[in-house]
Formats: C-alpha cells, sequence, structure tokens
C-alpha cells in the first residue's frame, strides 16, 4: 500500500496527515514531511496518525527524531492516535508515554 | 489447514506489505484474533526489515501449519545478521502469542516460545 501524506497549517501549527503504512519503503516520505514542517520556523507540529494502517518501528524512529527536534528548538510534536496498530505499536515500544497523545486535532492545537 | 506454504520476494523494501499480508493471511486462517494478528504482521515487518537492511537479494517467508504449534519462519541465503537489541526488545515486549527467537527466525503463532 502506498502512503500518502497530506499536509496543512493552522496558526502555529502545521498538521501532517499520512494515510497507509509506513514502514522502511515509506518513511522517507514521512520523514521528508516532517523535515519540510519543521523547516518552516516557529511552529509546532501536529502528526495525524489516525490513518495509518500500520506503523513498525522505522516510523517510531522517524517521529522519535522529529519529537528531539522539536522539542530542542522550544517546539512540540503532537500525534493523533485513535487505536489501532499505531496505538498499539506505541504501547508496547512505551514509546507512547514520553510523546504528547491526543484523539484529534483539535485536541491537540487547542 | 495443512501443510506448509511459503512466500519468496525479493530484499526490497516495496515487498514489505506482502510479507506482512501473507503472515496476516496465515494468521486469520488460523483463527487467531485481529490483536495477534497485527502483532504478527509487526514482527514480520520487524524482522524482514533487518534482513532487508542487511542487504538480503531475497527473503523467504515460509508458513509451517502442519504442525499442533505452527509457525512462520524468516529466512534469507547466507548467514542473517544479528537481530539489533532495539527490535529484540520490541519483539519481546509484544509477548503472548508472538514470540520471535534469534536464529533460526521463528515466530510461532499461538503463544510457545521456539529456542
Amino acid at each position: 500500500m502506498q502512503l500518502q501524506i497530506d499536509r496543512s497549517d493552522q496558526p502555529g501549527w502545521a498538521i501532517i496527515s499520512p494515510s497507509g503504512e509506513i514502514d522502511l519503503a515509506t518513511v522517507g516520505q514521512l520523514e521528508d514531511a516532517l523535515a519540510a514542517s519543521m523547516g518552516k520556523g516557529d511552529t509546532d507540529v501536529a502528526v495525524d496518525l489516525t490513518g495509518v494502517t500500520f506503523m513498525d518501528s522505522t516510523g517510531l524512529r522517524a517521529l522519535l527524531a522529529a519529537n528531539l527536534s522539536l522539542s530542542g528548538s522550544g517546539h512540540r510534536l503532537a500525534l493523533i492516535v485513535a487505536g489501532g496498530p499505531v496505538d498499539r505499536l506505541l504501547d508496547i515500544s512505551g514509546v507512547g508515554q514520553t510523546l504528547e497523545l491526543f484523539q484529534s486535532v483539535e485536541a491537540a492545537t487547542a | 489447514m495443512t501443510g506448509s506454504l511459503s512466500l519468496h520476494i525479493a530484499g526490497d523494501p516495496v515487498h514489505l506489505t506482502t510479507a506482512r499480508s501473507f503472515a496476516g493471511s496465515i494468521a486469520r486462517v488460523l483463527g487467531l484474533d485481529e490483536q495477534t494478528r497485527q502483532d504478527i504482521r509487526l514482527a514480520v515487518s520487524e524482522l524482514a526489515t533487518v534482513l532487508i537492511r542487511s542487504g538480503a537479494a531475497e527473503l523467504r517467508v515460509l508458513a509451517e501449519v502442519e504442525t499442533e504449534m505452527p509457525l512462520l519462519r524468516l529466512e534469507t541465503d547466507g548467514t542473517p545478521p544479528s537481530i539489533p537489541w532495539e527490535t529484540s526488545e520490541l519483539l519481546a515486549a509484544i509477548g503472548g502469542a508472538v514470540w520471535s527467537i534469534d536464529q533460526p527466525w521463528v515466530i510461532r503463532l499461538g503463544g510457545a516460545v521456539d529456542s
């Protein structure tokens, strides 16, 4: 399955919305989208993962790297997760406790 | 369901989704629940990624389903690489129905640990 990534902006936030599967074949697209959003400068980044049907640790590493980069510049990475395989991965990896998780974009950017 | 099935794919990341689908289909046919099927797909993806990153030209996912403890085995030509510790940690954390070991690379479908 291909990965499609939509991007949009809200005041103070860059929103990245991937749909599909994130693995070694597609993680580069996510990394590019994260880099482009972080390159905008003074903005926080929200990644809406509700359309992701599968993600393995390659995607997780990309998100952790982005979180590290953003926090280092005083910004936030917010993940929108609504159950499913992504939630399971965050849970079993223990990473979910170190990232900001929300159930909707509205909640993340409020 | 009896017998063995195998999937041969090139060592190219674009085929990871095929490997996951194969593993998920086997798990579904065996009647495993949705959570377990997700875990098995994740385990296969993690292990296949390690093999692809090691430069494997071809991967084989073998499903042995004729035994009381069916399993998935990932193989490649040559000596498989060591599994990175972070991958091992993740696979160990899955626990329950899915377990993996270093040599050979086996995922038990149903709870037992091969060693």
